[in-house]
């Protein structure tokens, strides 16, 4: 059996990659297990011991005919025509996509033969998205910054890939020793994610009266932060090794470490496949659930704004449990601690729609959300079965109606959860006459509309049992 | 090169390409080589993008 797992977005999400990998090796011990990666974030997995064939998407090569003159199209599409066809000559069986990203989506459809079981996201025949499997729709659906989705992105891609995530399956690294100092990591992708220089220059300067050894790590943009930290806190407990490691050294590094300490960003997950503890600083618009540490014992301080977060609240962090801080349990289903409140926010509707979870205790204003869009689907679904019955059709309603839900989903964080879904299934309509989409459309509203219904009249014994 | 460098050569490639995209879909054309078009677009569309190769996980054309 050739499977092909593609995963072209950046190293955290690799490093996020790999229980996925390391359960599809046992669920399928002699399959041969293609990864493409993209060629500039390569060594991130290089050192993937259960791959079999590394695959690199060289955008850089595939943008230089452009990059040289506007108008060469064609030398582009040469280029990148050349690795679509020899990946599409392997003939795989199973191709699972873990970017999520429209272009991924695309390299999918384009790579698939008849014979190829697609898991994750692809497209129609006629180019436009489609999500074969419900653990992909559920991505669609749930996951990003700013919704309720409170699964780890390491259990989101094994649900993709259809694996069962052991314990063994999180460490990519083992190395042995003692633990001892703590690794800080200043930056992130973009700057909205990073904690201000003067608050790590007060951070380290507290830890090193503590007599701990600090190391520095990070890429090449981290250098001038680093050196602004070196400056400011003078000490010979600081380690500089910014810009100057591989991953595999990183890895290292963190696995002789007592904590790191770093935002949301790729050192995070690489101190997450060697078992490092973390205090993540979850700053800025992140979603900590999603891609946070997985480490048991690991703590996760979250501030929109990164000035609130002060180096005093980092630092008791390390040294006593911080009450305000999420503490990662390492379970798989939701790996952190929640303050006491497990269904907080639009999660128990998460719960509901996908995993069997019972029927929220909704508010009156909930209610009253949820009257309307109860209304709205009803009126969509008489405008839908004139389409079906060759009648005139008010196809300005139907737009005021999905216009309308979308009101809603940005208005009320509890039901949203329930009209991403709907948006998500209603997208991942395939192609066909304009009856049979809108056949389609129309299931789409009638779930909607059950689904509210539901929620005005719950019928579940555990809501009874609440009160 | 710079991102901003980058997004500024590629600025006139982008436009020509959604013209070319919107064209395809438009004359239905689904062979394999206009999915490579589709498919250049989006990878034109993410190196022009702020966020770079990142996990973009929305933004697809529906229906």
């Amino acid at each position: 059996m050739k499977i092909l797992v593609i995963q072209i977005t950046r190293p955290g999400d690799i490093f996020c990659t790999w229980p996925a990998l390391s359960s599809l090796r046992r669920k399928y011990p002699s399959a041969e297990i293609h990864f493409l990666v993209r060629r500039k974030f390569y060594q991130a997995a290089q050192d993937f011991y259960v791959v079999d064939h590394f695959w690199q998407l060289d955008t850089e090569k595939i943008m230089s005919p452009l990059i040289y003159d506007p108008q060469n199209v064609n030398g582009s599409i040469l280029e990148l025509s050349k690795i679509i066809n020899d990946l599409r000559q392997q003939d795989f069986d199973q191709i699972i996509n873990l970017s999520f990203s429209p272009a991924s989506s695309f390299i999918t459809h384009l790579v698939a033969v008849d014979k190829t079981k697609v898991m994750g996201y692809s497209r129609t025949s006629d180019f436009y998205l489609f999500i074969p499997d419900e653990s992909a729709r559920y991505f669609n659906a749930q996951a990003g910054v700013s919704k309720s989705n409170r699964l780890h992105v390491v259990d989101m891609f094994s649900m993709v890939a259809q694996t069962e995530l052991q314990d063994a399956d999180m460490q990519l690294y083992k190395f042995h020793g003692t633990k001892e100092g703590i690794v800080c990591h200043l930056g992130a992708s973009q700057t909205h994610k990073t904690w201000p220089v003067h608050r790590w220059s007060e951070l380290i300067s507290m830890l090193v009266e503590k007599n701990k050894t600090i190391t520095l790590i990070g890429g090449k943009d981290d250098i001038e932060k680093a050196n602004q930290v070196i400056e400011q806190v003078q000490s010979d407990k600081l380690i500089n090794l910014v810009g100057k490691t591989t991953f595999k050294e990183l890895a290292k590094v963190l696995a002789g470490a007592d904590y790191f300490i770093g935002c949301d960003s790729g050192p995070l997950h690489v101190a997450n496949s060697v078992g490092c503890k973390s205090i993540n600083l979850s700053v800025g618009m992140v979603n900590f659930w999603e891609t946070g540490p997985t480490v048991s014992g690991s703590q996760v301080l979250v501030a929109r704004n990164p000035e609130n977060l002060s180096a005093r609240e980092v630092f008791l962090s390390i040294f006593e449990k911080n009450k305000k801080s999420y503490i990662c349990d390492g379970k798989m289903m939701v790996r952190f601690d929640d303050q006491g409140n497990s269904t907080e926010g639009g999660w128990a509707t998460v719960l509901w729609i996908h995993f069997g979870g019972p029927t929220p205790y909704f508010s009156h204003l909930d209610i009253q959300f949820l009257q309307q869009i109860e209304e709205v689907c009803n009126l969509a679904k008489g405008e839908i079965t004139k389409i079906i019955n060759n009648k005139q059709c008010t196809f300005d309603l139907l737009s005021r109606a999905e216009e309308i839900l979308t009101i809603i989903s940005k208005t009320n964080f509890i039901l949203a959860p329930l009209i991403y879904y709907f948006f998500t299934e209603k997208a991942n309509i395939p192609p066909g006459t304009q009856a049979q989409v809108a056949e389609q459309t129309l299931q789409c509203f009638e779930w909607l509309g059950a689904m509210a219904k539901k929620g005005i009249f719950p019928d579940d014994a555990k809501l009874l049992e609440n009160g | 090169m710079s991102k901003a460098e980058l997004k500024n050569r590629l600025s006139t490639t982008l436009q020509n390409m959604e013209k070319l995209t919107q064209q395809l879909r438009e004359t239905k054309d689904y062979s394999q080589q206009a999915e490579l078009y589709f498919l250049l677009n989006e990878l034109i569309i993410e190196q022009t993008e702020s966020t770079d190769e990142n996990s973009s996980y929305s933004n697809h054309q529906t229906r």
